[in-house]
């Protein structure tokens, strides 16, 4: 066994964005404490001038086409990781902002809230690039390591910290069963590098090894039957922590299970086609009719979500370079949605400090911007057109036809019937319904701006997509010798310097 | 010579096991418990494994059993009777593990000849150089990211622990 470390200074620019972020956030700390009298807003801009930067810098990478692979292939900076680094940045910056009113809430450690938030989204920059079994494992548990802290926040209400405790000991046992199912692909493999996995005889042991970690990535998606952590933790959890929570660690999973669905175990895709169209129906409709029983915006929101990670698993499924491109739009078209109506849940709590669905009727009449911005990220997040969530739900469906997965599609678009019904009984809510107190709502200005973003992003996306399908199109070039049919030869991937 | 450590070792980790779980003080328990971790790091040893034996003392007989004596302290557990209870399903569980075992150890014979074969595997580097010098190094090179991303995984921790725990002490204060 020889080991060798060959990294020169110009490999490192490679990790740039991170150590960037690093840097930032380890200053912000430094901030917070040597300045006391320095407001918490102010640490809130901070943040989100740190992430500009590295998001300029991630921009700036993904134009130049700058890629490459560090430390013996283990973190790889391809096209594809940068879209998954740009989309989880931008969804914290998104975040950031929605929280700047919220965390007057908490008594104490309101500056170290910022750097937390950090925190993760270094951790999730991070899942978008590994390329073995021990980084996975490790930043996987780097980035959920924050939300822990993060979800029991508000110290004084006992829901938050019922919901720190519940994420916390489920969280702790996804990692055990990670760490086991690792332990039997290394054991059976001796090999730890997704693509050097793939090169390797099958054996029932690693059959059991990759089920161990499928559950539990399956598991920070909150895929059912994985899921049962989500409406707790969703509704205990801080509001902007729940977007945050409900979108970025997701797309950041999928990050890794696309390289390792698409890399290890490309050789076994009719074995694992009929695993994920199992789970993509057991998603969606369960998510979808627990969430018609919702009381709480939250937990609606909470089981919405995990309808919406089975549509995204369609795409999964399909198992094509079509089936990657439309989950990575369909993951863009989510992040402004989602976070777009989590804002507005935000700002009506801010406001009058409920989360009851019965709180929002005749929001109409007492704030039209909050009740059309909510409209317009339902209405996406259902799929109607011409909003974005219309082009991703179109794109993923047009993938698994492709491939033939008529139940799925079926099951699908009965699903999206269900789905219509509990968006739109929040419509009929805020518009029809008259509102108990008359008082008109204001917005603070960082709200505004968040909701604006969700606005814009929801409508252009719809509205002209061509230029984001093409960036995710071309962020999935070196999966193109998938090819549609269902038989596929071990992949060679064109990694490296 | 290697077989009488081996047979005193594995003698004190059995008794002690049994000690752990037949004790009705939790504090002895937990005092029988220690002393079968020394001596599952003192088997380490003789199997020339000196940096899991340093990882069993540091990390089991350090801070895991120190936290175990702490929480049996705090919460000032005597006597608990209710877990004698579980004999049963304990019984269930053990027959069930040593059936494994056993059936483990007549299909696999460990003979001398695959011993030496898997050390001819590898190409005897830990063997020479000791495995913790070789860890080290492994550590500082090929997986040089993971240590880093562990480090951070450190600061994140200690500070959500701060942030989780000292709260009551701010509350107090004002």
């Amino acid at each position: 066994m020889t080991f060798s470390l060959n990294v020169t200074g110009s490999d490192l620019i490679l990790m740039l964005p991170e150590i960037i972020l690093t840097l930032w956030l380890c200053g912000i700390l430094i901030v917070d404490f040597a300045m006391p009298k320095l407001p918490k807003e102010q640490l809130a801009y901070l943040s989100v001038c740190g992430l500009a930067i590295v998001l300029a810098n991630l921009v700036w990478f993904d134009l130049e086409g700058v890629s490459g692979a560090l430390f013996a292939n283990m973190f790889v900076l391809d096209r594809m990781a940068l879209f998954f680094k740009i989309l989880i940045v931008g969804a914290t910056m998104l975040v950031l902002l929605a929280s700047r009113d919220y965390v007057q809430r908490f008594r104490f450690f309101k500056g170290e809230y910022y750097f937390l938030v950090l925190m993760s989204a270094l951790g999730m920059m991070l899942m978008a690039s590994p390329n073995d079994l021990l980084s996975m494992f490790i930043t996987l548990e780097f980035s959920t390591f924050g939300f822990y802290v993060l979800v029991a926040y508000l110290r004084e209400d006992a829901a938050s910290n019922e919901a720190g405790l519940k994420f916390f000991i489920l969280g702790v046992f996804a990692a055990g069963l990670l760490t086991y199912g690792i332990s039997l692909v290394y054991g059976e493999t001796g090999k730890i590098v997704f693509s050097e996995i793939a090169a390797t005889a099958w054996t029932p042991g690693l059959t059991i090894g990759f089920l161990l970690i499928f559950a539990s990535l399956g598991f920070k998606i909150g895929a059912v039957p994985f899921h049962s952590w989500i409406p707790d933790t969703y509704h205990g959890a801080p509001t902007p922590i729940t977007a945050f929570l409900s979108i970025a660690p997701k797309a950041a999973t999928f990050a890794i299970l696309v390289r390792l669905f698409f890399v290890s175990l490309a050789a076994l895709k009719p074995a694992w086609v009929l695993l994920l169209v199992g789970v993509s129906i057991l998603s969606m409709t369960y998510g979808n009719i627990v969430a018609i029983a919702q009381k709480n915006i939250k937990r609606l929101l909470a089981y919405s979500g995990i309808a919406q990670i089975g549509n995204v698993l369609i795409g999964l499924a399909a198992g094509t370079k079509m089936g990657e491109d439309a989950i990575l739009f369909y993951l863009l078209t989510y992040v402004f949605a989602n976070v777009g109506a989590f804002a507005v849940v935000i700002a009506v709590s801010n406001l009058i400090r409920s989360d009851e669905i019965e709180d929002y009727s005749g929001l109409n009449r007492r704030s039209p911007f909050l009740a059309f911005a909510m409209l317009v990220f339902l209405l996406s997040l259902a799929g109607v057109p011409p909003l974005a969530g219309f082009i991703g739900k179109l794109y993923i469906f047009l993938a698994a036809i492709k491939e033939e997965l008529y139940t799925l599609i079926m099951v699908g678009l009965v699903n999206i019937v269900i789905s219509m019904y509990y968006y739109l009984i929040i419509v009929k809510k805020m518009y029809i319904n008259e509102p108990i107190d008359r008082s008109p709502l204001t917005v603070s200005p960082s709200m505004q701006a968040v909701i604006y973003v969700g606005l814009a992003g929801t409508l252009v996306l719809g509205i002209y997509p061509k230029p984001f399908i093409e960036w995710a199109v071309a962020a999935t070039l070196m999966f193109s010798n998938f090819a549609p049919a269902a038989a596929v030869a071990p992949v060679v991937l064109p990694f490296g310097g | 010579m290697a077989t009488l450590f081996f047979s005193y070792f594995s003698g004190v980790i059995v008794l002690a096991s049994i000690l752990v779980v037949a004790l009705r003080n939790p504090v002895h328990s937990a005092l029988a418990l220690l002393i079968m971790f020394f001596h599952v790091a003192g088997l380490y040893i003789t199997l020339h494994a000196e940096f899991l034996a340093a990882v069993q003392i540091i990390v089991y007989a350090g801070a895991i059993l120190v936290l175990y004596l702490f929480v049996v302290m705090l919460l000032n557990v005597k006597r608990d009777e209710h877990y004698h209870a579980q004999y049963p399903l304990g019984a269930v569980l053990g027959v069930t593990i040593l059936t494994e075992a056993l059936l483990l150890i007549v299909q696999h014979s460990f003979s001398k000849e695959t011993a030496t074969a898997d050390l001819g595997a590898t190409d005897g580097k830990q063997v020479l150089e000791g495995n913790t010098e070789t860890i080290g190094e492994a550590l500082y090179s090929t997986y040089l990211f993971s240590f880093e991303v562990a480090s951070l995984i450190l600061l994140v921790a200690m500070i959500g622990a701060i942030i989780l725990a000292k709260r009551d002490l701010f509350e107090a204060r004002n």
